[in-house]
C-alpha cells in the first residue's frame, strides 16, 4: 500500500514539472522539462511493475529509455539547422 | 576480423538478456540479426581508436572501466545533495561563474569522455571545448572565492587522472 | 531466522525508495523555483539522475538474483550514459547561440 503512494508523488512532481514547459522563456527549457518528466514516467513503468506483480513491464520500461534519449537528439539538431538556415 | 568479432559477442549477450531464456529459435534469429549489424557497424565504431595493446592490459582495463562508473556513482550522490539543499532554502544562495580549466591530455577519445561525464561531478557543468587553446569551459553552481576554486580544480584533475588511465 | 531476514531486506529496499523519491520531488521544486537555464540544467541532470539510480537500486534489493535483475542493471547504465550526453548537448546548444545568464557573478568568455 506504501507503493501506491510513493507512485502518486512521482506523479505530482511530473505534474508540478509540467509548468516549466508550459511558461518556459526559451526552447531549451522546454526541452530539458519534457527530458524530466520522461525519466518520471519511466521510474513510475518500473514501480508499476511491482505493483500490479506483471514482470513484462519492465521490457517496455527499457525500449522507452531508448526512445526519450533519441528523442532529445533529435530536437537539438533540428533546432540546430532550423537556426542557421 | 579481430574488430568484427569484438562487435558480435557483446551484441549476442545482449539479445540473451533481453530474450529472457537460452533456446535453439533464439539463437538462430540472434546470430542472424548480431551479424548484419557487426558487418555495418564494425569499421565505424572503431575507426578513432588504435588498437595496439595485447589481451593481458586488456583485463587492466575492464577493471578501470568499473573503476570509473562506480566512482561517477558515488559522486553523483553526493552533488545531488548539495544541489537539493539550493532547492528548498527559503532565499537561494548560489553565485555562479564560468571558469576555464587547460588540460593535460592527448588523446581526443579522452577528451571527448571527460566533457560529457563531466555533468555528474561535483556542481560542475561543461558548456564548450576550445580546439585552439585546449581548455575547457566548465559552468560552476556554488564557488563563493577564489581559494574555493582552487579545490575544486585540483578535484577534476584527479578525474583526468582515472579517465587517461583508459586510453593510454 | 530466515524470516528475520526477510523482514530487513524489505526496510533496506523502502529506505532506498524514499530517498530516491525525495530527489525526483527536489528536482521538480528546482525546475520552478530556480532563476536560469543554466542552473535549471544543473537540476535536471544531477538530481535527477540520484532519484533514477536510487529507485532502481530499491527495485534491484526487492527482486534478488534474477534475470529481470540483470534488465534492471542495464537500465541504470544506460541511463547514466545518455542523460549526461543529452545534458552536455543542449548546454552546448544554448552556448552557441549566445543564450546569456543575469546571475553571473565571474565571466572568463571574452566577448
Amino acid at each position: 500500500m506504501l507503493l501506491l503512494y510513493l507512485i502518486l508523488i512521482i506523479v505530482l512532481s511530473a505534474i508540478l514539472t509540467f509548468y516549466r514547459v508550459i511558461k518556459g522563456p526559451s526552447i531549451p527549457d522546454r526541452i530539458v522539462a519534457m527530458n524530466s518528466i520522461g525519466v518520471m514516467f519511466l521510474l513510475v513503468l518500473v514501480l508499476f511493475s511491482y505493483y500490479f506483480e506483471r514482470k513484462f513491464i519492465i521490457d517496455v520500461a527499457l525500449v522507452f529509455g531508448v526512445f526519450i534519449f533519441i528523442d532529445v537528439l533529435i530536437m537539438a539538431k533540428y533546432l540546430k539547422k532550423s537556426e542557421k538556415g | 576480423m579481430k574488430k568484427k568479432l569484438f562487435i558480435f559477442i557483446p551484441t549476442l549477450a545482449l539479445w540473451f538478456v533481453f530474450a529472457g531464456r537460452v533456446n535453439i529459435q533464439v539463437f538462430l534469429l540472434g546470430t542472424i540479426v548480431c551479424t548484419i549489424i557487426s558487418l555495418i557497424l564494425a569499421d565505424n565504431i572503431f575507426r578513432l581508436v588504435q588498437m595496439k595493446y595485447g589481451t593481458k592490459k586488456f583485463f587492466i582495463k575492464i577493471y578501470y572501466i568499473l573503476l570509473v562508473v562506480s566512482t561517477y556513482i558515488y559522486d553523483v550522490i553526493i552533488s545531488a545533495v548539495r544541489v537539493s539543499r539550493h532547492a528548498f532554502e527559503i532565499k537561494p544562495s548560489f553565485s555562479p561563474r564560468v571558469v576555464s580549466i587547460k588540460t593535460t591530455h592527448i588523446n581526443k577519445n579522452s577528451v571527448a569522455i571527460l566533457v560529457n561525464f563531466i555533468t555528474l561531478t561535483q556542481g560542475a557543468l561543461a558548456m564548450d571545448f576550445d580546439n585552439l587553446n585546449e581548455n575547457y569551459y566548465i559552468h560552476w553552481i556554488d564557488v563563493h572565492s577564489d581559494y574555493e576554486a582552487e579545490i575544486k580544480k585540483t578535484l577534476i584533475s584527479k578525474h583526468e587522472y582515472l579517465v587517461a588511465k583508459i586510453f593510454d | 531466522m530466515i524470516n528475520l531476514i526477510n523482514i530487513l531486506m524489505q526496510i533496506i529496499a523502502y529506505v532506498f525508495l524514499i530517498t530516491g523519491i525525495f530527489f525526483v520531488l527536489s528536482t521538480a521544486v528546482a525546475m520552478i523555483r530556480f532563476p536560469d537555464l543554466y542552473t535549471r540544467l544543473h537540476a535536471g541532470s544531477k538530481c535527477l539522475m540520484a532519484g533514477s539510480i536510487s529507485v532502481l537500486m530499491g527495485c534491484l534489493v526487492l527482486e534478488g538474483i534474477n534475470l529481470n535483475s540483470l534488465k534492471l542493471i542495464v537500465i541504470i547504465i544506460f541511463l547514466l550514459v545518455t542523460n549526461s550526453v543529452a545534458i552536455h548537448v543542449i548546454a552546448s546548444f544554448a552556448n552557441n547561440h549566445k543564450i546569456k545568464s543575469k546571475t553571473i557573478t565571474k565571466n572568463d568568455i571574452e566577448d
